[in-house]
């Protein structure tokens, strides 16, 4: 901006041509300056030069770089390389001849509209000569325009410039060769730094040219102690004379010999510590100079984690063999890849035949299945499967295992095949069974051994039983007198000791009910010579003998025989006597249970006909009801025209009226017991005078009592009242009266007598009737029920009087009681509570 | 006027005797014989008493019972022939006014219908 403003920068009016300034002595002055240093003073200085030898007004030195830029690096006079104007002129000419001009130079006006008014002027433009076929100009290292008038240049002038050209070229050329050499420096110094290889480098002398922090780390040692030292110096002391010999070998002829591909080099660290290294040599060649360079990879601990593999995988196969387990190790398909001795042992498989297949195949075929899916199940959850099995072996036995078969670990959690390790357990096996067969034995022998001292109790009831031996040679060895008294043998136990067996056993059968069979059993339990215990003989004389036989063994060997014998004729009649009482017992209890379900048939029976009967009343009396209703309006409405009615109709109205009260009564005498029974009735209480009541219910029964010529003596002492309800008591009384009114013979005499008698009312009601019989005294008050005289002597009556006169009394708390005698008369007592 | 009763009674005969008994007292009566036909009459005729039975077909006494103290509270007096299914404790309970065992006498029909008319007329 400020170039606009200021003096032109290309002022064509001047000269600046100035003696001295031939083209050689510029090209020389060029040289000279620009060997020394491209910098850009010195380049303005040759600037400044060209200028003056040619009458170029200005000078420019600039790169023209691919990117279509023009990068000034030098201008005479200063400010021209500010001249945006000359800047874009020569710009412009650059693309021209980029574009396609190859003569290597460019001549042109200078576009006038640049600097108006001002002389004209001229750019000469010229370009090294191009690298390797590009057009010149395009991204030339170095560019020169010179400004100015045309007229005074020539063929030289172009030279010339081309000349000073080139050289700067080649300066640039140079510096950039120099940057791109310390680029790759710098990276091949990373890259050698950052190794995690150890890298060490030897020039023809063996000498120590370059040594890493790999290096320095495998080696122990710093980088600036083993700079300029021999290779050899840092070897393992073994190592250092072969090292030396194969690296003369090497550096003399160019043969690797022994370092080609990787060699395994022993490290000794000045510390002591070994380490082990991989050596890549590599063949270097600097400037015809034969190099040793070498890669070294510290795999010290891949070396030990080999080896501990190898260590533990002979570790295993050594355990494998001699572990008395069978062990087969498969591949994740389960095929056998590894099978010891043992498991051949147990399957009778050779080793060949186990890898060849599947270990389940040597499983019994009936625990496959199960195998299976618990093998399945524990893969499932990765865990391992511990399991009893059986194995048929090769020549078809079968062997109870203990398998366990866990997961060997692979990559991504998948198992990378499986071990299993199969324990004989057929003796353990065995020996379960045999525990289980103790078991049993155990358990049979304490059951048994009950029975034996059930026995043995037995046995010191009936006293000392009878005791025989005999030896394995028949002849008697032990006889006591219990023995002898059982069979009536008076002789001295002892003299008959040492006598043939047989003899004496033929002496004793004639004993028994069946000699013939006791014989029979006698011979089978010698040629068995098995135990026979409480086995019960039957004597001719109706006693019982119990008889013990135990073969005498003495280690394992028959030594006699053993014959126990007594006498349970007594504890038999007992067991006897005492089966009979049970039968009898039982029987007894069973007719007992017999009658008891008989009863209680009966009593559910009798509730039912109660029931049924209570049903049938109910609906009766309902079913009389409403007719009577009708009967009841009637007669009365047929009554109230009395004085229009003959005297014969007024009678029969009088029978119908007569009949139907009697009617109404029955059926509100079972309407009443019925709320009786369910204690539905209301009690309509007030305080009462039972002497009132008495006189009023004895007068209203005197007149028909007296139609029937009987008389009603009535007795009341004063005395306290009672709560009661008036109607209902009333009722009492009337049912009372009129039966005893009813039962009496005309001419006959009622006596009603009340007594206060301590805390309760008596009222007696007596008549010199027909009686009850005593039998049937406690029914009467039964709903129906009536006496066995009465029903003869035809005394109308529904047998429902004294229900109702119990019941209501009841209700009140007292209670009824009778007294009669047949033929003489009755007497009923009602006893009713005094308030308090 | 005379006070109108409404017998609600399934029995012909019962009906009848009622319906003579009550229209010598110089009651004016209507008869109905069964529950829906009663139900029927008490709102066509508003009688200004009620004699029902309990015993009825089709629809109960104690139904009809509520069906009437739904809309009135007239004075009924129920019968009934039945031994248990009645008490006065229910039939107060259900809002009767009275409550009278079958058979029962004229004169005893009579005085407890005059009874009930003379209280309802108090209270209205």
């Amino acid at each position: 901006m400020g170039a606009s403003g200021a003096r032109p920068a290309v002022d064509v009016t001047a000269s600046d041509r100035r003696p001295g300034s031939s083209p050689a002595a510029v090209v020389e002055f060029a040289a000279e300056e620009l060997l020394h240093g491209a910098a850009p003073e010195a380049l303005s200085a040759v600037l400044s030069r060209l200028a003056g030898a040619f009458g170029g007004q200005a000078a420019l030195a600039a790169q023209y770089t691919a990117g279509r830029k023009l990068v000034v690096l030098a201008a005479h006079p200063q400010r021209a390389a500010a001249d945006p104007a000359l800047l874009a002129s020569v710009g412009a000419l650059c693309a021209e001849h980029a574009d396609g001009a190859d003569r290597g130079y460019v001549q042109a006006p200078l576009a006038p509209s640049a600097r108006p008014g001002a002389p004209r002027a001229s750019v000469l433009l010229v370009c090294p000569p191009p690298d390797e076929g590009q057009p010149p100009c395009a991204g030339s290292l170095c560019t020169l325009a010179l400004v100015g008038d045309a007229s005074g240049w020539a063929g030289e002038t172009r030279s010339t410039m081309r000349a000073i050209a080139a050289i700067v070229a080649a300066q640039i050329r140079q510096a950039n060769t120099a940057a791109e050499l310390a680029e790759r420096q710098a990276v091949s110094s990373a890259l050698i730094k950052g190794s995690p290889d150890a890298i060490l480098a030897g020039n023809s002398d063996t000498r120590i040219v370059e040594f890493n922090p790999a290096a320095e780390e495998l080696f122990g040692r710093r980088r600036d102690d083993v700079l300029g030292r021999r290779m050899a110096e840092i070897m393992a002391p073994e190592e250092q004379d072969r090292f030396l010999q194969h690296a003369e070998t090497y550096l003399r002829s160019g043969d690797m010999g022994e370092f080609v591909g990787r060699v395994r080099v022993p490290v000794l660290r000045p510390d002591g510590t070994r380490r082990q290294a991989e050596l890549t040599p590599w063949p270097l060649t600097v400037e015809g100079e034969v190099h040793f360079c070498g890669f070294l990879r510290d795999f010290t601990e891949l070396e030990q984690a080999q080896a501990a593999l190898a260590d533990s995988e002979a570790l295993f196969r050594l355990l494998a063999q001699v572990a008395p387990v069978g062990i087969v190790q498969t591949d994740a398909d389960g095929k056998c890849v590894f099978a010891n001795d043992r498991w051949c042992v147990l399957t009778g498989m050779t080793a060949e035949d186990a890898l060849a297949g599947d270990w389940t195949q040597a499983l019994h075929p009936d625990d496959i299945p199960r195998i299976e899916q618990e093998w399945a199940r524990a893969a499932a959850h990765g865990t391992e499967l511990r399991t009893d099995c059986r194995l048929r072996t090769a020549a078809g036995a079968e062997v109870w295992v203990h398998a366990g078969v866990v997961p060997l670990p692979g990559p991504d959690d998948q198992p990378a095949g499986y071990l299993a390790a199969l324990t004989n357990i057929s003796d353990r096996k065995r020996a379960e069974a045999e525990r289980e067969r103790l078991l049993a034995a155990e358990q049979s022998a304490r059951s048994s051994l009950a029975g034996q001292t059930e026995r043995l109790n037995s046995l010191l009831a009936s006293a000392i039983p009878g005791v025989f031996i005999a030896d394995e040679h028949g002849l008697i060895t032990q006889l006591n007198k219990s023995f002898c008294d059982l069979f009536g043998i008076e002789d001295d136990p002892g003299q008959l000791i040492g006598t043939p067996a047989a003899q004496f056993v033929r002496r004793i059968r004639e004993v028994f009910a069946d000699p013939a069979d006791f014989a029979r059993r006698a011979k089978r339990a010698l040629t068995e010579r098995k135990p026979v215990r409480g086995d019960e003989i039957a004597c001719a004389d109706g006693r019982t003998f119990a008889c013990d036989y135990w073969p005498v063994a003495v280690s394992g060997e028959h030594r006699g025989d053993l014959l126990l014998m007594w006498d349970v004729s007594e504890r038999k009649a007992f067991e006897e006597q005492r089966e009979r009482l049970l039968t009898a017992e039982f029987a007894a209890r069973e007719m007992a249970e017999l009658a008891r379900q008989q009863l209680e048939e009966q009593n559910a029976r009798l509730l039912e006909a109660d029931e049924a009967k209570t049903k049938f009343l109910d609906t009766v009396s309902h079913e009389l009801r409403t007719p009577l209703t009708s009967i009841v309006s009637f007669t009365e409405l047929i009554r109230e025209t009395e004085d229009e009615l003959s005297p014969d109709t007024i009678s029969s109205l009088e029978v119908i009226e007569r009949n139907s009260q009697r009617l109404l009564r029955l059926v509100g005498d079972l309407l009443l017991l019925r709320r009786i029974e369910d204690g539905i009735i209301p009690l309509d209480r007030t305080p009462l005078s039972i002497p009132e009541l008495v006189r009023e219910v004895a007068s209203s029964a005197s007149a028909s009592a007296a139609r029937r010529d009987i008389r009603i003596e009535v007795t009341a002492e004063d005395g306290p009242t009672v709560l009661a309800d008036r109607n209902r008591l009333q009722q009492v009384f009337d049912n009372l009266l009129s039966n005893a009114v009813k039962f009496s013979d005309p001419g006959g005499r009622v006596r009603i007598a009340a007594t206060p008698d301590g805390r309760a009312w008596r009222v007696d009601v007596a008549d010199s009737g027909i009686g009850i019989p005593p039998d049937e005294l406690s029914q009467v008050y039964d709903r129906f029920v009536r006496a066995s005289n009465a029903r003869k002597a035809s005394v109308p009556g529904t047998g429902l009087g004294l229900s109702v006169v119990k019941g209501i009394t009841e209700l009140h708390g007292g209670r009824v009681e009778a007294e009669s005698t047949v033929g003489a008369g009755t007497t009923f007592r009602v006893y009713l509570p005094i308030s308090r | 006027m005379s006070p109108r009763i409404l017998c609600i009674e399934d029995d012909e005969d019962i009906a009848l005797a009622v319906r003579m008994v009550l229209r010598r007292a110089g009651l004016d009566v209507i008869t109905a014989a069964d529950g829906g036909e009663g139900l029927q009459a008490f709102q066509a005729e508003q009688p200004d008493l009620v004699l029902l039975d309990l015993g009825l077909p089709v629809l109960d006494g104690w139904e009809v019972l509520e069906r009437i103290r739904d809309q009135s509270q007239v004075p009924v007096l129920i019968f009934t022939a039945h031994n248990m299914e009645a008490s006065e404790e229910r039939g107060a309970q259900e809002g009767a006014d009275g409550y009278i065992t079958k058979p029962f006498s004229n004169t005893e029909l009579i005085t407890l219908i005059q009874v009930l008319l003379q209280r309802a007329n108090r209270e209205a």
